[in-house]
């Protein structure tokens, strides 16, 4: 009995050797750096390195809980994060229900690789056209949104703390929703066809069939994606929050990733930063393990 | 605050305001060929010699001559801006390669430059040389961490004549814990101000022409008339933005937030500096207690409540700003004096005609008034640093003997006599088609000759200073006007004590000092945008409370003791 694990070892030793660059290359990139962390318990000094700095404990916790500073980013960071969970993460499941629902094949493959294109445009030129676009004066959307009364002619949507959310969640939806709804659509077409067949026979309508066939069949993987992005919320995107902020928009835009940044780097205090990285990622971890227990007691699916 | 930008160096660089003498004695500057078969003698063998009797030995000659084969080392400079000042075949950089072998592999930022430093020195991965704004909170970084060697140590065992070239003023001043860890460029002495040139400390407002015609030509005396003067304006030219200002980074700028609010803080707070200096108590005082200093952020409300200024400002980046001003786009606008002269008013001339220039705007009374201008000698701008990691220390420090003496000036400065200038009445002078091209087309003068680019230990020297001032005055006769127009308002604030005066930034105080920033350039936007007075106050009370609470007298201690210091290390008192 004991000697079963090993046996089975050997027997699967080629599938094994086939996973194991991606081991290492997870040991090497993932798990050595994490060593780094040590420093947010450190006054780290580069002269003396990560071992020999000196050990100050919880000092940078402590004062991390005391700084209005992160307090404020912290609340931004749920803000931003829970805005986009709400209406991010529904929206390609919706689209590649209604993609499936598309009969002209042809239509279908067009609007698909348009709504992923902007997936592999980077944020610094999504937030340079934004700029262009949505300038009062100048901007094409501006003018658009102006003319039909949605805004006001002086609002400057760039610049506004109010619009900045609206603006954040939308450009991650325009730019994530077509290759976020691929997996959906790969799930959508494993469904038996047998099951639209039966439920069509029984006298089943386009949305009883959603309703019953495909929302169920996606019920696995759109639970999977939820958890995973449960464990996300705190991990505001960096690029795009970083490169939206200006001096009107820094009190919405100040969320962790980017004042880890700002402390750590650009002023230089590193222990500080990392611990605050150090935070974050503590609490993405505990944000995903509840998720996935309650997933695991309510609906029976999880990811471990 | 000093801090410079890329304009702001340009400006520097441009030299017109270096009328210093020269106070290095320096003798050995005569090239002395026959000299040069000492060159051999092991480094070893003077590593030991004194400076005094250096002369004597192969210290006779300088140091950068015992060997010219070629050499590389490696630059990280600090200015994301400066892709002008590259070691990239201008000419003055070439000739510095002719004479000494040494080549400069200089690197700038690509993104943020206190992030790609701190990057640098949190890994340890350090190029062989730095030149880093020696009031930069990363430099006691470098030098407490042993990062750097101390230019004592490399010079006594390398290159001990360098050290009778230094002006002692400038080592008493920089030196810490009694070494001097980097060489700083452009440290100038007393006669600055006195000198004749004269100096304009605040980046001046200027007015289109033909819209200033087009308004009956106001006169503009106070910040009254100059609001009213952009009312008219704005009537008049409805698809003109009435005022053009730089934007609002108060960890880059300093706490007046932009370059261009100075103009108007010396107008609403002439007596700021000593205004700050709270005896009594001890402490020096954010500028943000000052009720001047907040009269100025209070204008530009009332600008915008107005509809004078453009909110859009608040998120342009730099680049939107000079393309507008490149396109005369602004009724009134701020710019560094130099820049506004040699790059901005000829483009503008040549792309749009020459009644779309801009001309300067004397100072504004406001309150009754007058305007004071803090000018000071310039404490040096940027260190030159010798990192542990140069693989080649030796060569470097004698190059730096090279680029520091009389000689190496002038290569950077001038060039090769007969060549790119000429010695009329003993001073240097450009042949007259590079004058003209520094002059109408400053951009490509950089690129082909990079005179004003290497700022590599640039340093006052009767010289060149004498020569500049000549060619400033000759040459650029505009400008020379427009900067003897706010002249007359300038006031030495050497002595005040006041340079560098922040605390250290890896200081529990030094902290502080970075949240009080941070809650100013939030706290700014706020002002300027408010829409009634009881906006601003409150928006303004919220921000003192919150400085408070955070600490800032701390902080105003700190500066009260480094301010003592600086007095001491000026040797006022």
């Amino acid at each position: 009995m004991s000697s079963l694990p090993s046996k089975r070892f050997w027997q699967q030793r080629y599938l094994m050797l086939l996973t194991l660059p991606a081991v290492l290359w997870m040991i090497i990139f993932n798990y050595i750096p994490m060593y780094g962390v040590i420093i947010s318990f450190k006054e780290y000094t580069p002269f003396q390195g990560f071992l020999h700095s000196p050990w100050t404990g919880l000092a940078n916790f402590r004062e991390l809980f005391n700084d209005p500073t992160f307090t404020d980013s912290l609340v931004n960071t749920f803000k931003i994060s829970i805005a986009k969970l709400v209406f991010g993460f529904p929206a390609p499941i919706i689209l590649s229900i209604l993609l499936n629902e598309v009969v002209f094949k042809r239509f279908k493959r067009i609007v698909q690789s348009l709504t992923y294109l902007p997936y592999f445009v980077s944020w610094v030129l999504v937030v340079g056209l934004m700029y262009t676009l949505l300038d009062p004066e100048t901007g094409v959307i501006s003018k658009m949104l102006v003319s039909t009364g949605i805004i006001g002619s002086d609002t400057m949507m760039m610049g506004s703390p109010h619009t900045f959310l609206t603006l954040v969640v939308f450009t991650e939806i325009w730019k994530n929703i077509g290759w976020n709804s691929i997996i959906y659509l790969a799930a959508i077409a494993g469904i038996d066809p047998q099951l639209y067949e039966a439920a069509i026979v029984d006298g089943a309508g386009r949305f009883r069939r959603i309703w019953h066939i495909t929302l169920p069949s996606l019920k696995p993987t759109i639970i999977i994606l939820l958890i995973l992005s449960v464990g996300g919320l705190i991990n505001s995107n960096f690029d795009q929050m970083y490169l939206m902020q200006n001096s009107m928009t820094q009190d919405a835009a100040n969320v962790l990733s980017v004042y880890s940044y700002k402390t750590g780097l650009v002023i230089g205090r590193f222990s500080y930063g990392t611990a605050i990285g150090l935070f974050q990622s503590i609490v993405a971890f505990v944000l995903m393990y509840i998720a996935n227990y309650s997933s695991r007691k309510i609906t029976k699916e999880s990811l471990f | 605050m000093r801090k410079k930008g890329a304009q702001g160096m340009a400006a520097a660089l441009l030299a017109v305001t270096l009328l210093a003498g020269c106070s290095s004695n320096n003798n050995g500057n005569n090239a002395n060929g026959a000299a040069e078969g000492n060159a051999a003698a092991t480094p070893a063998a003077n590593a030991s010699a004194e400076p005094s009797n250096a002369g004597t030995d192969t210290g006779s000659t300088e140091s950068w001559k015992q060997d010219t084969s070629p050499f590389k080392f490696s630059q990280y400079f600090y200015g994301n801006w400066a892709s002008a000042y590259l070691w990239k075949d201008q000419y003055a950089m070439k000739l510095a390669t002719e004479k000494t072998g040494v080549t400069i592999d200089r690197k700038l930022a690509t993104g943020n430059d206190d992030d790609y430093l701190n990057t640098m020195i949190a890994s340890g991965d350090l190029p062989d040389t730095i030149m880093l704004d020696w009031n930069n909170p990363a430099v006691t970084k470098l030098i407490n961490n042993g990062m750097v060697y101390s230019m004592d140590e490399l010079m006594d065992k390398y290159a001990p004549e360098f050290k009778t070239m230094l002006d002692p003023d400038m080592v008493k001043y920089h030196s810490v814990d009694g070494k001097l860890w980097y060489l700083p460029n452009l440290f100038e002495t007393a006669d600055r101000l006195t000198s004749g040139v004269p100096i304009t400390p605040i980046r001046p407002w200027f007015f289109r022409d033909d819209i200033y015609k087009a308004i009956g030509s106001p006169e503009l005396k106070t910040t009254d008339d100059l609001m009213n003067a952009l009312k008219l304006a704005k009537e008049k030219y409805p698809d003109v933005s009435p005022v053009g200002v730089e934007n609002f980074d108060v960890a880059k700028n300093g706490f007046a937030g932009s370059l261009s609010m100075n103009f108007l803080i010396s107008s609403f707070a002439p007596n700021l500096l000593e205004e700050r200096i709270k005896d009594d108590t001890q402490i020096v005082e954010y500028p943000m207690r000052n009720k001047g200093f907040i009269d100025s952020f209070r204008y530009m409300n009332q600008l915008y409540r107005a509809g004078l200024f453009d909110s859009q400002l608040l998120i342009y980046k730099q680049e939107q700003y000079e393309e507008k001003l490149y396109g005369a786009q602004y009724a009134a606008a701020s710019q560094y004096m130099t820049n506004m002269y040699t790059q901005y008013n000829p483009k503008i001339e040549s792309t749009l005609g020459a009644d779309q220039k801009y001309t300067i705007i004397g100072g504004l009374q406001a309150n009754g008034q007058d305007p004071r201008y803090a000018a000071s000698r310039l404490m040096g701008w940027q260190g030159f640093f010798i990192t542990k990691n140069a693989k080649n220390p030796e060569r470097i420090i004698r190059f730096a003997e090279y680029a520091w003496s009389d000689e190496g000036q002038l290569d950077a400065r001038y060039g090769k006599e007969g060549e790119t200038y000429d010695m009329v009445d003993g001073l240097p002078k450009f042949k007259q088609e590079i004058m003209d091209l520094k002059l109408k087309d400053n951009n490509a003068y950089n690129a082909q000759y990079g005179f004003d680019d290497s700022t590599l230990l640039m340093r006052a020297g009767k010289l060149w200073d004498d020569a500049s001032a000549r060619d400033f005055q000759e040459q650029q006769p505009e400008q020379f006007a427009g900067a003897k127009l706010l002249e007359k308002y300038n006031f030495d604030s050497y002595s005040l004590g006041m340079d560098n005066i922040e605390p250290d930034g890896s200081s529990p105080e030094g902290v502080i000092n970075g949240k009080v920033k941070d809650l100013w350039n939030k706290t700014i936007p706020k002002l300027i945008l408010s829409e009634t007075d009881a906006d601003f106050d409150n928006a303004y009370n919220d921000f003192i409370s919150q400085m408070n609470k955070v600490g800032a007298e701390k902080a105003e201690k700190v500066m009260y003791q480094r301010h003592l210091e600086d007095m001491k290390k000026k040797g006022v008192q």
